[in-house]
């Protein structure tokens, strides 16, 4: 593999890859095998870092972590003949905290709905933001943003969340579930 | 003559077998995704895939265990916050970025199982289905599909399939002029792992909750016709009402009516609720999904699913209170 191609794996697990580069890359992950298992190492790398790695890990998933940081370049494995489940069940049990999906509507509150009653805005009240779909304003309204926040994520929760027997979607639906960025 | 003959003979069998094999792809292409639709209920498998819907790159882990009929799944981000999420049966739970449950709620059964799969020749009637050239994806043989939009109501879709068990190893979702809205490609798979057999049951008193998420409205059921306050007069070719439910606490006390449509692969939620103060107006996506609210008759209404913004708003623009 090219000099260039790892500088370009590299500059996408870091998001720092334009959208070309990226289609690229991804076509090419897509065909290469070696590419791939550079893409997990380098993520691994990376996240073990940013010191971003979940809390909780099971044994398998550090082996390899710890494989791929000591004798780089390691292929990663596939699990067929070693399963572990992800950190299964053990949380079931504990309470709850917190909102794990509540960020995937932000970007499209701040982006792109207004709230408030209809007729003129107040100026004071207005603020605006450039969207993938234009420039937007954001009305607040006495509404707190992040009341609107949670509003927006329960339609789009509750409209994933039965789309989940959807057979057609396989496990496309869950994704969505669980993707979300803090802000866009 | 002899030589006239043949050249007539071939002409014939030329156009004879040209439509041949557009109509086996088309047949190939709609066996593959009867197989798709199988191979999502049956197959175990574990794997690591990116995922990429215009808002950044994710890295996600997926495993999923089925066993005589019962199917568990569990995802989680490894990259940046943590989140994941556990399913078995009806139960989801959803975890928050310190690995604690966030919620713990009864998904109501959707009605696609219904609608799909035997329907896929009305599937055909919006999309062309078209086999495309093999291809290669984590290192396994896959058969490439083109599921295109017929029109501008819809998005098109691509998929790889595994060539030996079906499975979904890559999924690209393209707007009307190609440009990929969202992509999942697997990295890494293991196809075929062990049993869940001894796993414990989901606990039925593990912190089940309002959602904080959902604000309640997780809970959900079917209404009959006469219990319908609001009716759909103009829908997308091809969509049709797969679903008439009610959000909130209870049948009386219900905080929205909930109207779902699909054309058999894309689907869309309309969601209609007493008016606050609080009113929503306008449109947004993140990603492949679209929404757009108003307010109606004294109602909010919102709409939102993974078609384009004019299908949308088309749905929105043709709800009606239902007049008693």
């Amino acid at each position: 593999m090219s000099e260039q191609a790892n500088e370009q794996i590299s500059a996408m697990v870091d998001e720092e890859i334009d959208p070309g580069a990226r289609s690229f890359v991804l076509r090419r992950m897509a065909e290469e095998q070696d590419c791939c298992a550079r893409w997990g190492r380098y993520h691994l790398i990376s996240e073990a870092l940013k010191n971003n790695l979940p809390r909780q890990i099971d044994p398998a998933f550090s082996e390899r972590l710890r494989a791929a940081i000591e004798t780089v370049p390691v292929p990663v494995t596939t699990m067929e003949d070693n399963v572990r489940p992800l950190r299964r069940f053990s949380r079931w049990m504990r309470p709850a905290a917190g909102i794990g999906i509540a960020a995937s509507v932000a970007a499209m509150v701040l982006l792109g709905f207004q709230d408030g009653p209809s007729g003129p805005p107040d100026e004071s009240t207005v603020a605006e933001a450039a969207g993938p779909t234009g420039t937007v304003t954001v009305v607040r309204s006495g509404s707190p943003e992040d009341v609107m926040k949670r509003r927006f994520d329960r339609y789009v929760t509750l409209h994933n969340g039965l789309l989940i027997d959807n057979p057609m979607r396989g496990y496309v639906p869950y994704v969505r579930l669980v993707d979300h960025r803090s802000e866009p | 003559m002899f030589v006239r003959f043949h050249a007539i003979a071939a002409v014939c069998v030329y156009l004879l077998a040209c439509p041949f094999p557009a109509v086996s792809s088309e047949t190939e292409a709609r066996e593959w995704i009867a197989r798709m639709v199988a191979a999502a209920k049956r197959i175990s498998f574990q794997g690591s895939f990116v995922y990429d819907n215009g808002q950044g790159l994710t890295t996600m882990r997926i495993v999923q265990f089925a066993e005589g009929g019962r199917e568990t799944q569990e995802l989680e981000v490894l990259n940046g916050e943590y989140r994941g999420l556990m399913r078995s049966g009806d139960d989801l739970l959803i975890y928050s970025e310190d690995g604690q449950p966030v919620n713990y709620d009864r998904f109501h059964k959707a009605p696609f199982a219904r609608v799909l799969p035997d329907d896929l020749q009305q599937l055909e009637a919006s999309y062309r289905l078209t086999l495309e050239n093999p291809d290669r994806v984590a290192g396994r043989a896959c058969q490439t599909l083109s599921i295109t939009a017929r029109d501008e109501f819809r998005y098109s879709y691509r998929v790889w399939l595994d060539l030996e068990t079906a499975m979904l190893l890559q999924f690209d979702l393209l707007d009307s002029e190609g440009q990929v809205l969202e992509k999942l490609l697997f990295t890494e798979v293991g196809i075929g792992v062990s049993s869940l057999a001894n796993a414990p049951p989901v606990p039925e008193s593990a912190s089940r909750r309002p959602s904080p998420v959902s604000g309640g409205m997780l809970d959900a059921g079917p209404l009959s016709e006469d219990e319908w306050r609001w009716r759909a007069d103009e829908l997308p070719p091809g969509f049709r009402k797969i679903a008439h439910m009610w959000h909130g606490p209870d049948k009386r006390g219900m905080h929205a009516e909930h109207l779902m449509f699909s054309d058999g692969l894309a689907s869309v939620s309309a969601y209609i609720e007493p008016q606050a103060d609080d009113t929503m107006r306008g449109h947004s996506r993140i990603g492949p999904v679209n929404a757009w609210a108003d307010a109606v008759a004294g109602h909010q209404i919102v709409v939102v699913g993974d078609v384009p913004m004019r299908a949308i708003e088309m749905i929105g623009a043709g709800l009606t209170p239902v007049e008693r």
